[in-house]
C-alpha cells in the first residue's frame, strides 16, 4: 500500500519509476485515488493566493472599476450644477457695492501720544524659584 | 563558479513562492527573498554540479525562514482578525495556511520545496540535509495529513481539471 503511494507520488513528481511498479500501483484503486488527490492538492497549492491580502485583492479591484461610472456621474452633476448656477446667478445678481474708501495707518506725532498708565503692582522674577504649580490654582 | 546574478534570475520566483507559502505574508517573503540573495552574493557558491546550486539556494532560504519563524514565535505571532465574510479564495488560502501550519516543520518544508518550488527529491534531500528515502517518507506523511485536513477542498478540486504540473508558470525554473 505504502509502496504504491510512493510510486504514484514519484510518478506525479517527475521522478524515475519502474514501469511495472507504476502499473501495479495504478491497478490498485487506492493508488489511483491517491494520484487524483495528489494532483488536486497540487492544484490547490498553486491556485490559492499565498496570503489573505492577496486573496482579497481582485474583488477590491473589481469594486474600484464598478465605482468609476458613479464617479463620472458625480463629476458631471457637479459641473452641470455649477454651470447652471453661474448662469442663473449672473442674471439676478445685484450690482456690486461700491468699494469702501481706503483707510491708511498714519504715524501719531510724539506730542499727541497718550502715555501708558503707571503700574499698580510689580512682580519680581527671581532665579532659582520653581514656577511649577504644585497645588491650588493661584 | 556560478554567477550569482544568474542564480537570482533562475531561482528568485521559486524562492519567493516557497517563502510566501510558508509565511503567508508576501511583504515579509519579499524581504526574506532579498536577504536570501544577499547571502548568496556574500557566500562562495559551491563549485559542485550546477544542479546542486538550486538545493544550496533553497537551503539558505529554508534556514532563513526557520530562523524568522523561531524569532516570531519568541516574540509572539500577530493574529490577523477578519470581520468581513471571506470569499472562496480567501477561505481556501486560510484553510491551506492552517493545514500547512499543522504539519511538522520538516514535513511542511519538504512538501513546499516540492510543490511550491518544484525541487526534485535529490535537491530537497540536499536542502533539508535528509536522505532521499526520508524525503519520500516525509512527503508521503505531509500529503496524507493534508489530504485529511483539506478533504472538502480536495473533493471540490477533483470535480474540475487536474494537471501533473499544477500551475508553476511564473518563472518556473524546473
Amino acid at each position: 500500500m505504502t509502496d504504491h503511494l510512493d510510486v504514484v507520488a514519484a510518478f506525479a513528481d517527475g521522478e524515475h519509476v519502474e514501469a511495472d511498479a507504476l502499473r501495479s500501483a495504478l491497478a490498485d484503486e487506492a493508488g489511483r485515488e491517491y494520484l487524483l488527490d495528489l494532483l488536486a492538492l497540487r492544484g490547490l497549492v498553486s491556485e490559492a493566493p499565498a496570503s489573505r491580502a492577496a486573496a482579497a485583492e481582485p474583488p477590491r479591484r473589481a469594486a474600484a472599476w464598478r465605482l468609476l461610472p458613479v464617479a463620472a456621474l458625480l463629476v458631471a452633476g457637479v459641473s452641470g450644477g455649477f454651470a447652471i448656477g453661474r448662469q442663473t446667478t449672473g442674471s439676478i445678481a445685484p450690482e456690486p457695492a461700491p468699494l469702501a474708501p481706503l483707510v491708511t495707518a498714519q504715524a501719531i506725532p510724539p506730542e499727541l501720544r497718550i502715555p501708558a498708565p503707571a503700574p499698580t503692582r510689580v512682580i519680581k522674577l527671581e532665579t532659582g524659584t520653581s514656577w511649577n504649580e504644585r497645588s491650588g490654582g493661584n | 563558479m556560478a554567477d550569482t546574478e544568474a542564480l537570482f534570475a533562475l531561482h528568485r520566483q521559486g524562492v519567493f513562492r516557497y517563502l510566501c507559502r510558508v509565511l503567508g505574508r508576501p511583504d515579509t517573503a519579499q524581504d526574506l527573498t532579498q536577504e536570501v540573495f544577499l547571502r548568496v552574493t556574500r557566500a562562495r557558491v559551491p563549485d559542485a554540479d550546477p544542479s546542486g546550486h538550486r538545493a544550496w539556494v533553497f537551503k539558505i532560504a529554508r534556514n532563513l525562514v526557520l530562523n524568522h519563524l523561531r524569532d516570531g514565535a519568541r516574540r509572539g505571532q500577530s493574529v490577523e482578525l477578519v470581520d468581513a465574510p471571506a470569499p472562496a479564495t480567501q477561505e481556501l488560502t486560510v484553510a491551506l495556511h492552517q493545514a500547512l501550519a499543522a504539519l511538522a516543520d520538516v514535513d511542511r518544508d519538504v512538501f513546499l520545496l516540492r510543490e511550491s518550488a518544484g525541487l526534485s527529491y535529490d535537491e530537497i534531500a540536499a536542502a533539508c540535509e535528509l536522505s532521499v528515502e526520508a524525503v519520500r517518507g516525509r512527503l508521503r506523511r505531509a500529503r496524507l495529513e493534508l489530504r485529511e485536513s483539506l478533504d472538502g477542498e480536495i473533493r471540490a478540486a477533483r470535480r474540475g481539471f487536474v494537471s501533473l504540473r499544477g500551475r508553476m508558470s511564473d518563472g518556473d525554473e524546473s
